[in-house]
């Protein structure tokens, strides 16, 4: 753990009675980041960032976020978090205006002309009662809240899910615009790829309550990627490499996803015999979904 | 206190206030409209209405059915509307304090329920004034329910503290209010009546069950509030698996660790506060069986040991009129406290032995009547317990659970009061008035065959004497009868086989007869012409042989006389003066000495030829007397 990390989660394991919601967790969210979190539906995500937010009781293990222990901090943590859960629920008998009001109140670093600033650029009706409002335009109000207090780290639980796509996009520019004035870090888990692709800098995949992968964006693209390697006498039965995350087979050639791919695995693929190996690029969600069908193998980085 | 903390706090007070408010205005016109809703229903069932009738209700209706719904509403609604609405976490994770956030919201939700519960009681009362009903006293009224008395008022608004927290504490860890509401409503509800029981079976005193229940009641709130307060603070409350268990501990604990339980059950009977209903000595003089009391609802029995040992609780509240049986061996007496502890419209009759054990139920289900101070008298073999209810006669059997019970009315006993046994136990004596005029007679009846016989009847106006129990039952009943023509008395005595009856004295001016033994008749009179305030004789008649002696003679006319064993001794109270006068309780002597006792004492029996058993009614004291000198020595308290 070291103080440039905005998060840092160790050894954090969720029980519900014989379920593991989250088994063993260790991530590090370097401070200035836009951390994504990638899972699927019940990796395990919202139970990390709810026990982040001192929402889930952890099993075991702890979890830090500014320095401070999510539990016995959360008040002080509170005051330099911004959140936005997964599904929102706030009191629909209020205004937009109340609800900031009474969210102001708990801040000290509420900053009202921000908030309306945002509110403007996210045309977002002032005078309306929240149960009024669409799911998209609740969304922003919520964005709106967790960013008027200028906090210094913003968590984000699948935000944009179930909005549509200019809903969506606008949300995550608004997030970008916001970390670029403040240098602040975000931390954002989401199932929709693409969108973690366009804003994050560094990602985790998480699988059954565990992380297969983590690592800077581009890294992990570096490291992950799908060799062909073609065969004249066909592939060989097994392929033993690390980072080993699926091979595809034809008659005169094999194709390998690996994850922590370099020189080395290449001229190592040569050495099974290939004839020419050729060197394949993916995209996030291949990678997402190579590691999550591969089971996946854990990527550090460290820098 | 930072002015962001302050501010946060007015913050939620305020969202509390508007979401609350609802509940508060619907409340409050509800009670303003209940006068109608009421009048409607009452007209529904009845066909017309009466505005008293009115005003009484909704004061019933605010107090059993509003007031606790202001409660569980807003208790249910304090958390658990949160999680089922899913706005908690909003809350949960602003910068503020669970501690800070739970206490406002509960506070909150106190003072809407508070405020909710006082508007709409103002508003009830005021209405019920208004139309002209009884207003405050209906709060009098529910103390006739209760078994505190005083107490309805507060022990009310403690249980209304108690469903607050119930609510509050299931509102904690369930996501549902409805379901936070039926919890806290069924669990409060049960805390409530088993704290009642056990107040109940601890049997203490009135003095110190109120306050101490008061504080058992709000000690047990505050509790469970902090229960909840404990689970709040602490994540995931109401995804918890273990909260039912959690819950029926800090049910548990709280009513199982309540010191003031253990500060009950040690404290005493205080016999020094309470108040002395009856007395009876028992047989072989050891002990006296008395009725104590605090209040008209809380009798209960102590026995008291008459060689100084103390005094130890025979049975629980609600129980009086104890009556040895002649053997000793058992104390029948009457009840009227049901198997929770508490007070039962009817009477029951039991019998119990003098160490506690054995106590069992002979009768229940005997209408009481309140005019009527019910008692026992046990048959001279021992077996069975005839009850005089005031409209009843219930005849039991020791150890079993069968009784004849015979309504009097309509009855040759008619307005009967029960006189005790003949002496060979078959029959129940009762004096009762002739029908249709002046005179009275005395009936028998017999529990076996369930029959009734007119043993004796006179058109002349009289008394009875026997002021001391006939254990033995009576071989005759000796009767004053008034003189037509004077105001002087004759003295006979009516045989319980044939109502013959045998004169004994003429033309006395007064009769108060002692029968110390089957075979004994003694009497004091003065002369008639004395007109009450000559000297009166003691005179003993051998009921066997018929010869009379006179043991002594003393000053006054005798109200109430009780020999020795021996018949050396006497008891007497006596009036030496005027008729306004007091009267004065004296020892008598073998040499026909006379020592006077303080105001007050009578005679409760004899130990033994030279020590009597003394109680004075006005004091609640009983004490044993040296016959020869007069030295009282207290055995209560």
């Amino acid at each position: 753990m070291t103080c440039d990390n905005a998060i840092t989660i160790d050894r954090f394991t969720v029980r519900y009675g014989r379920q593991v919601a989250v088994d063993d967790v260790s991530l590090e969210v370097p401070r200035g980041s836009i951390f994504g979190l990638l899972g699927r539906n019940g990796a395990g995500k919202t139970t990390t960032i709810r026990a982040l937010m001192n929402l889930t009781p952890p099993t075991s293990g702890r979890l830090t976020l500014l320095g401070l222990d999510a539990s016995a901090g959360a008040v002080r943590i509170g005051r330099r978090v911004g959140y936005v859960p997964e599904e929102p629920r706030y009191y629909d008998w209020m205004t937009v205006e109340e609800i900031l009001g009474f969210n102001a109140s708990f801040h000290e670093s509420w900053d009202a002309q921000h908030a309306a600033t945002l509110l403007k650029r996210l045309d977002v009706p002032r005078g309306r009662r929240l149960r009024e409002l669409s799911l998209g335009t609740r969304a922003k109000v919520g964005l709106t809240m967790a960013l008027g207090a200028r906090p210094e780290l913003l968590i984000l639980d699948d935000p944009t899910s179930g909005l549509d796509a200019v809903v969506r996009r606008e949300f995550l520019e608004t997030i970008i615009a916001a970390v670029q004035e403040e240098g602040g870090t975000v931390f954002l888990s989401s199932h929709l790829v693409h969108e973690m692709e366009r804003v994050a800098d560094t990602v985790a995949i998480m699988d059954h309550g565990r992380i297969v992968t983590s690592a800077p964006l581009e890294r992990l693209k570096e490291q992950t990627r799908r060799l062909r390697a073609v065969y004249p006498d066909g592939p060989p039965g097994e392929f033993a490499m690390p980072g080993l995350l699926r091979v595809e087979r034809a008659q005169h050639q094999a194709v390998l996803t690996l994850s922590g791919c370099g020189p080395a695995t290449v001229e190592q693929v040569r050495g099974t015999g290939a004839e020419t190996v050729e060197v394949l690029d993916l995209s996030l969600e291949e990678i997402f979904v190579e590691t999550v069908r591969g089971g996946g193998s854990h990527v550090r980085d460290h820098e | 206190m930072s002015a962001t903390t302050s501010r946060a706090i007015r913050a939620i007070a305020w969202k509390e206030w508007r979401e609350l408010r609802p509940v508060f205005l619907m409340g409050v016109i509800l009670s303003a409209m209940m006068p109608l809703l009421l009048a409607g229903g009452i007209a529904a069932l009845r066909g017309s209405v009466d505005r008293s009738d009115v005003a009484d209700a909704q004061l019933m209706v605010l107090a059993c059915l509003v007031a606790p719904a202001f409660v569980v509403a807003t208790g249910s609604s304090t958390l658990a509307g949160e999680t089922g609405r899913g706005t908690i976490d909003f809350l949960l994770t602003r910068p503020v304090s669970r501690t800070t956030l739970w206490l406002v919201k509960v506070a909150m939700g106190a003072a809407v329920s508070l405020g909710a519960v006082v508007c709409s009681t103002a508003m009830g009362l005021y209405l019920s004034a208004r139309a002209g009903g009884s207003g405050l006293d209906v709060l009098s009224d529910l103390e006739t329910l209760s078994i505190f008395e005083g107490a309805v008022p507060g022990i009310v608004g403690l249980f209304l503290l108690l469903l607050y927290a119930a609510t509050v504490f299931f509102s904690t860890f369930l996501s549902r209010s409805v379901t936070a509401a039926g919890a806290g409503l069924t669990a409060s509800v049960a805390v409530f009546a088993v704290m009642l029981l056990l107040w109940s079976r601890l049997d203490l005193d009135f003095e110190p069950v109120v306050p101490l229940l008061f504080v058992h009641l709000a000690g047990i709130s505050l509790v469970i509030l902090a229960a909840s307060l404990a689970l709040f603070r602490r994540p995931g409350a109401s995804s918890t698996r273990r909260a039912p268990l959690v819950a029926g501990l800090v049910i548990a604990a709280s009513l199982g660790l309540s010191p003031v339980l253990a500060v009950g059950w040690l404290t005493p009977l205080s016999a020094s506060t309470s108040m002395l209903e009856t007395a009876e000595l028992s047989p072989a003089g050891d002990a006296i069986a008395v009725t104590m009391s605090r209040g008209l609802s809380s009798p209960r029995i102590l026995l008291v040991r008459t060689d100084g040992a103390g005094t130890d609780r025979l049975t629980g509240r609600l129980t009086m009129s104890p009556a040895f049986s002649p053997d000793g061996r058992w104390i029948a007496y009457v009840s009227r406290r049901s198997w929770l502890g508490l007070a039962d419209d009817d009477l029951s009759l039991r019998a119990i032995r003098p160490d506690g054990s054995g106590d069992h139920l002979m009768a229940a289900g005997i209408p009481p009547d309140d005019s009527w101070h019910p008692f026992a008298i046990v048959s001279p073999d021992a077996t069975r317990v005839a009850m005089d209810s005031g409209g009843h006669l219930v005849v039991g059997r020791i150890g079993e659970s069968t009784a004849v019970k015979v309504e009097l009315a309509g009855t040759p006993g008619a307005e009967g009061v029960l006189l005790g046994w003949t002496d060979d136990g078959r029959h129940v004596l009762l004096r009762a008035r002739v029908p249709g005029g002046e005179g009275t007679r005395i009936v028998t009846f017999d529990p076996d065959a369930g029959t009734w016989r007119v043993l004796w009847e006179t058109r002349r106006l009289s008394g009875f004497s026997g002021w001391y129990g006939v254990p033995a039952g009576y071989a005759s009943i000796p009767v004053v009868l008034e003189q037509e023509d004077s105001e002087n008395r004759d003295l006979v005595l009516v045989s319980a086989r044939d109502g013959s009856e045998t004169p004994v004295a003429e033309g006395v001016c007064s009769g108060s007869v002692h029968l110390p033994d089957p075979d004994t008749l003694g009497w004091a009179a003065c002369r008639g012409d004395d007109g009450g305030t000559g000297r009166s004789l003691i005179t003993l008649r051998d009921l066997a042989t018929g010869t009379e002696r006179v043991m002594a003679g003393v000053e006054g006319s005798v109200g109430r006389l009780a020999l020795s064993p021996s018949k050396e001794r006497a008891f007497v109270s006596r009036r030496t003066g005027r008729m306004d006068a007091g009267m004065t309780s004296s020892l008598i002597g073998p040499d026909g000495r006379v020592i006077d006792l303080p105001a007050g004492w009578i005679a409760l029996g004899w130990q033994g030829p030279s020590r009597m058993l003394a109680v004075t009614y006005a004091e609640d004291r009983i004490a044993l007397v040296d016959a020869a000198t007069g030295a009282l020595r207290p055995l209560m308290p």
